[in-house]
């Protein structure tokens, strides 16, 4: 579904991001872990066509992101590491505006309906998203994903700053859109979680997919040891 | 299966009544609209009542002079000096004066314009020369200096400063809250989807402004069907004017910096083709096309005065020979001949000087015309005062027709003064009425229109060309 | 500490693009405006002094001929240009340049120079009062409006109230780091025109206590946009929200109220047209005694008075020649008139004053703008004043003439003519305009107000900013 073939990112001389490769398959889960500035959000990015390639390709179903802008768009969810939406909508009007500009019409019923899957209180629907904590906007951003069909789902640090309870909710969804066939690439800091939730894991530092390993074949504290590994290998290496 | 414009319209609107906009928006433009209208009545209603009272004036003094000349004719003595005696031609001709006025035109609630500088009214006499008439209205300067809360006012200073307060952050806001990347995930162009949200503000304000003005201007008595064509013009060059604004919103929004930054952009813009263009180009005008000093102007009248009375004698001959019809009848006076003369004398000669001052104006006004495109402020101003009937020219023109009126005034009593006739009552409906007539052609203002919406294009495609290339910097910091 | 702070506020602002340009922008602006006035200004003079002369010798190189005569030939009264025009030519361009002083007739004063202009002359001129009024404020604005916000959404004012730092201390510094960047530009405007003043020849006499104060003036009016601007800042959650606030402010104080109050006193108390102000007197003078009409039922009345007075039976026995008399004393009648019509006119115009001083109440800008037209000598009081001065001279002067031909010829002599040298005797007009002490008097309620608002101003300063 997502694929990167030599992905290259620079800003002048420098560059965020090195000839990347990388591909996402259907109901797999991508989790791309880093430090600040490793590449992970430019590729993301990437695949949003927010920005544009110095060299190589990003496709979504076979499609390059940057000549098929809009119908790879159609295919793909975004859920950035704070979703915003709009303070004065409620949270079903957001839903149904996103979905709106997605092409997707709903009808309330099935609005509501789509928020409670994705587990958001009901008292809550129907009222202002200035009154949401961030969690509850990142449910918004799951029934957001799942109503537009997405075969695609982006996420950058979808967890960061959310307690450990909607943390975990929020792994349940992403574990459920998986079943439903959903490739998802997820940039994240959190070891724990690209262990629990993730298929695939892979390593970055200064633009460069340094490790890719599969998750069920390594353990959480051999994960940890190869990413303290990988950042002080980098440091030797950059300096 | 809705289209995603029709998404976008919904939520914008409901956004907008939510934040309270809408509603600040409709009371805002009532009170500006209404107080402006309202001066704006006042102000023809009160040139309306002074050309009454002048005309009324004048019906009575007529009907105590036909009173005077029916006693006259039937022989009876009346107790005035001679020189209040209507049946002498020349009294006539001096005291029993016809109003030349201006009424104002339908639609002069619009636009003060230069109508708070000049007069409405003037009584031209016989042996006044017209130039020698004060056109200038008795007022406080301070108000001319402050100007007028007109409608123009409100249109062209305000109007753009509301558009910059509603649109200042029409995309930066949703950059700053970080919704735009949520959006510019979707498969919808962000160009197109700011587009879409600047077009649904813009349909709201124009809707709602024009139902004002149709509402307020009709409450006010204006009749917009009356000069259908001009009520359109009007219309569509608010219309062009309002839209000129939100796009250069929109686009100062798609350089990507902060709302603070755009608004201090749009600030600028505003100071720049609503106050610095215009007084530059006036100062411009005046230095390029510079009227003669009038204080020069008064010695120079002295001396040509002085010179033709000297020279009345020989004068004398000179117009007799020009004006043999009037030469040579028994009771006929002198003293009159040689006073005309020498009033022909004195204008012939000081009328080179007079045309200098009439010159220099109109290639201002020919200079200011044509580099009014240079900003949509001014393009909308001389509309507006053309529309209202209240502009340099209109005055111009009225006083061309006052003029040659006073020509006609007095022409039609030279004659009888020189062959000494008796001015009877039968003579009275055929005294000579001055009847303004309104400018038909109005030569700038349909161009004017284009002209605005043609500002709106370009800027439009200028947009369309810079929101391709600024994507990245409008989605990542 | 409050030193510490204005610095930063200085160093901050002057690191940001925004602030210099915009400075670059207005000191540019002010430069173009003083060097177009001072052309301005320089012509206008020439033409002034050149008028004035050739009236004075026109009038002087008349023939012999009766003084009556002379008074209906009349001469002129040009109204003098002052040197701080050159900052502020307040309604110098709307209010006439000369008046005609002819007998029986007081003339206004005519040839405004804004009817000689195209209609755009009413967007205003690019002059120093343009700036400093308009264009300064606006500075103001745009240096000070995030100066709370901005460390708000930061964050660094928590860190700054973690110093211990008092709010009114902070408020204080920041208010000094706005204030002097635009002390600088003001004294520096001031300066030049100070220099452009002294060195340029024929301005008139400069008073340079007049130059001070109008300095003053401004910079309370800044001083109040700056007390403004922090507080708005202070209460507001967002810098674009504090930005768009102070704009409505203002353009509301700079431009809607000025207008708003300009339609109010026309309202309240509007101004006769020029025709009625006409009519009005003439029925009045005719009221009264004709000095041309020996006929009528009031001359016949002086003149019996006139005859009782003098104890004699005929005209011819007096003394003098009663026509000239007559003359002078119906020139007296129609002093009176005219006396009486503009006390009402000028009645009038103190009453739209008033207007303005209550608006100035809810606009700075009112009260600057009308002292810094007193101060230069260019408001419609100065033109009252120089209209005033212009009548009495022209009565004293109609006096003088009609009292040579009363005294100097027999009653019935039309023939007499007075000798050239009277027209020379006759003394020039001259007119000194008010001084210092007079305009300050004149103008208690607009000092007040803007004292009122400095403080006000101030006192909110304090109160809001205890919140932040």
């Amino acid at each position: 579904m997502l694929e990167a073939t030599k992905l290259t990112k620079k800003y002048g001389s420098f560059t965020a991001l090195n000839a990347l490769n990388l591909s996402v398959k259907q109901g797999d889960i991508f989790c791309l872990l880093g430090a600040n500035g490793a590449g992970k959000s430019t590729t993301i990015n990437l695949f949003l066509n927010f920005i544009e390639p110095t060299e190589g390709l990003a496709t979504i179903n076979s499609l390059d992101v940057t000549l098929h802008s809009k119908e790879t768009k159609q295919l793909l969810s975004y859920i950035p590491e704070n979703l915003m939406l709009y303070p004065n909508l409620t949270g079903l009007e957001n839903l149904d505006f996103f979905c709106g500009l997605g092409g997707k019409n709903y009808s309330k019923e099935q609005l509501e309906e789509l928020l409670k899957q994705s587990g958001l209180q009901v008292d809550f629907i129907h009222k202002r998203v200035s009154s949401y904590s961030k969690g509850m906007r990142q449910k918004v951003g799951i029934a957001l994903a799942s109503a537009r069909e997405a075969s695609v789902l982006l996420l950058d640090e979808p967890t960061s700053g959310l307690d450990p309870k909607a943390s975990n909710e929020f792994s349940e969804l992403l574990l459920d859109m998986k079943d439903k066939g959903v490739a998802t690439l997820m940039a994240t800091h959190d070891l724990f979680r690209a262990k629990a939730t993730g298929t695939h894991i892979g390593i970055m530092k200064e633009g460069v997919l340094i490790h890719q390993v599969e998750a069920n074949s390594i353990s959480l504290p051999e994960l940890e040891e190869l990413y303290l590994e990988t950042m002080k290998l980098s440091q030797t290496v950059s300096s | 299966m809705k289209k995603k414009s029709s998404y976008i319209n919904r939520y914008e609107f409901v956004s907008l009544v939510r934040q309270r906009w809408l509603q600040f928006l409709i009371l805002i433009l009532t009170a500006l609209v209404l107080f402006a209208v309202l001066n704006g009545k006042q102000r023809v209603d009160q040139r309306l009542s002074d050309i009454q009272s002048a005309q009324e004036t004048v019906a009575e003094k007529d009907s105590i002079g036909i009173i005077l000349l029916d006693s006259i004719e039937a022989g009876f003595t009346v107790d005035v000096p001679r020189w209040y005696m209507p049946d002498q031609p020349n009294v006539m001709g001096y005291s029993y004066l016809r109003v030349a006025a201006m009424p104002p035109d339908e639609m002069a609630i619009i636009a003060t314009g230069q109508s708070d500088i000049y007069t409405h009214y003037v009584k031209p006499n016989m042996y006044g020369e017209s130039f020698e008439l004060n056109y200038t209205e008795l007022s406080n300067p301070v108000q001319l200096m402050f100007g007028s809360f007109d409608l123009s006012f409100v249109l062209i200073y305000l109007l753009p400063l509301i558009v910059i307060a509603f649109s200042y952050n029409i995309l930066s806001q949703e950059r700053e809250q970080g919704i735009l990347q949520v959006i510019a995930s979707h498969p919808v162009s962000v160009f197109r989807w700011l587009l879409q949200k600047a077009l649904m503000r813009y349909l709201l304000l124009s809707g709602i402004l024009v139902a004002l003005l149709v509402v307020i201007l009709t409450f006010a008595g204006v009749s917009l069907v009356e000069d259908f064509e001009k009520s359109l013009t009007f219309s569509f060059l608010t219309l062009g004017y309002l839209l000129f604004w939100f796009i250069l919103a929109c686009l100062v929004n798609l350089r990507g910096q902060s709302s603070a930054n755009n608004a201090v952009w749009l600030i600028g813009w505003w100071i720049l083709l609503v106050l610095l263009v215009p007084s530059s180009v006036n100062q411009m005008a005046n230095s390029l096309y510079p009227v003669p000093s009038r204080a020069k102007l008064i010695n120079e009248l002295r001396v040509v005065n002085a010179h033709a009375e000297e020279k009345a004698d020989e004068l004398l001959e000179d117009y007799l020979r020009d004006h043999p019809e009037l030469a040579g009848f028994e009771g006929g006076s002198v003293g009159w001949q040689e006073y005309f003369a020498t009033q022909d004398l004195i204008k012939s000669e000081i009328q080179p000087v007079l045309d200098e001052y009439e010159i220099r104006l109109k290639q201002q006004q020919d200079w200011v015309d044509r580099i009014r495109f240079i900003s949509p402020a001014l393009l909308l101003q001389s509309s507006f005062n053309e529309i209202s009937g209240t502009s340099t020219r209109h005055y111009e023109h009225y006083r061309q027709q006052v003029s040659e009126f006073s020509v006609v005034w007095r022409d039609h009593f030279l004659p009888m003064i020189f062959r000494g006739e008796k001015f009877t009552k039968e003579m009275m409906p055929g005294l000579p009425e001055f009847k303004y007539q309104h400018p038909t052609a109005y030569r700038l203002s349909v161009t004017n229109t284009f002209a605005v919406f043609i500002f709106c294009s370009v800027l439009l495609l200028l947009g369309a060309l810079w929101s391709m290339q600024s994507k990245t910097s409008l989605l990542t910091h | 500490m409050i030193r510490r702070i204005a610095f930063k506020e200085m160093k901050e602002n002057l690191y940001e693009g925004r602030f210099r340009v915009t400075i670059i922008i207005v000191s540019v602006l002010l430069i173009m405006a003083t060097w177009l006035s001072l052309n301005y200004f320089k012509s206008v003079q020439q033409q002034h002094a050149d008028a004035k002369a050739n009236a004075r010798n026109i009038w002087e190189s008349q023939d012999e001929k009766n003084p009556h005569s002379a008074a209906h030939y009349g001469t002129y009264a040009f109204k003098p240009k002052y040197p701080l025009s050159l900052i502020d030519p307040g309604v110098d361009k709307f209010s006439g340049i000369s008046i005609f002083l002819e007998a029986h007739k007081r003339n206004e004063a005519q040839y405004m120079a804004a009817a000689d202009q195209t209609g755009l002359a009413r967007f205003g001129d690019l002059t120093p009062d343009f700036i400093m009024l308009f264009i300064i404020p606006l500075l103001i604005i745009l240096i000070g409006y995030n100066a709370f916000t901005r460390e708000q959404e930061l964050g660094t004012l928590k860190l700054l109230k973690g110093q211990g730092i008092s709010s009114w201390k902070l408020a204080l510094g920041k208010w000094v780091g706005i204030f002097l960047p635009v002390l600088i530009l003001t004294t520096g405007l001031f300066v030049i025109a100070f220099i452009l003043l002294v060195n340029v020849e024929d301005f008139g006499e400069l008073n340079y206590g007049v130059l001070l104060l109008m300095f003053v003036v401004y910079v309370i009016y800044y001083a109040v946009f700056i007390n403004i601007t922090l507080m708005v800042s202070a209460v507001s959650k967002q810098s674009g929200i504090s930005l768009v606030s102070l704009l409505v402010i203002w353009i509301v104080v700079c431009l809607a109220m000025p207008k708003a109050s300009s339609n109010l006193a026309d309202s309240i108390y509007p101004y006769p047209s020029r025709q009625a102000f006409a009519a009005d007197i003439d029925k009045d003078k005719k009221a009264g005694l004709d000095g041309h009409n020996p006929w009528s039922q009031a001359a016949k009345d002086f003149e019996r008075e006139t005859l009782e007075k003098y104890g004699v039976d005929s005209l011819s026995q007096l003394p003098f020649n009663f026509d000239g008399y007559r003359m002078q004393k119906g020139e007296e009648h129609e002093a009176q008139v005219y006396f009486k019509h503009y006390a009402e006119l000028k009645n009038t115009f103190r009453n739209q004053s008033k207007v303005y001083q209550a608006a100035a109440i809810a606009s700075p800008f009112l009260p600057t703008r009308f002292l810094s037209m007193a101060l230069a000598r260019t408001d419609y009081r100065a033109h009252w004043d120089f209209s005033d001065a212009a009548e009495s001279y022209r009565l004293s002067l109609v006096d003088t003439l009609n009292m040579n031909l009363a005294v100097n010829s027999t009653y019935g002599d039309w023939a007499y003519k007075a000798d050239r040298s009277l027209w020379k005797n006759v003394p020039d007009f001259e007119y000194d305009p008010p001084s210092l002490g007079d305009i300050i008097g004149r103008n208690w309620s607009n000092i007040l107000v803007l004292g009122l608002w400095f403080l006000v101003s101030f006192v909110g300063l304090k109160i809001l900013t205890q919140r932040v």
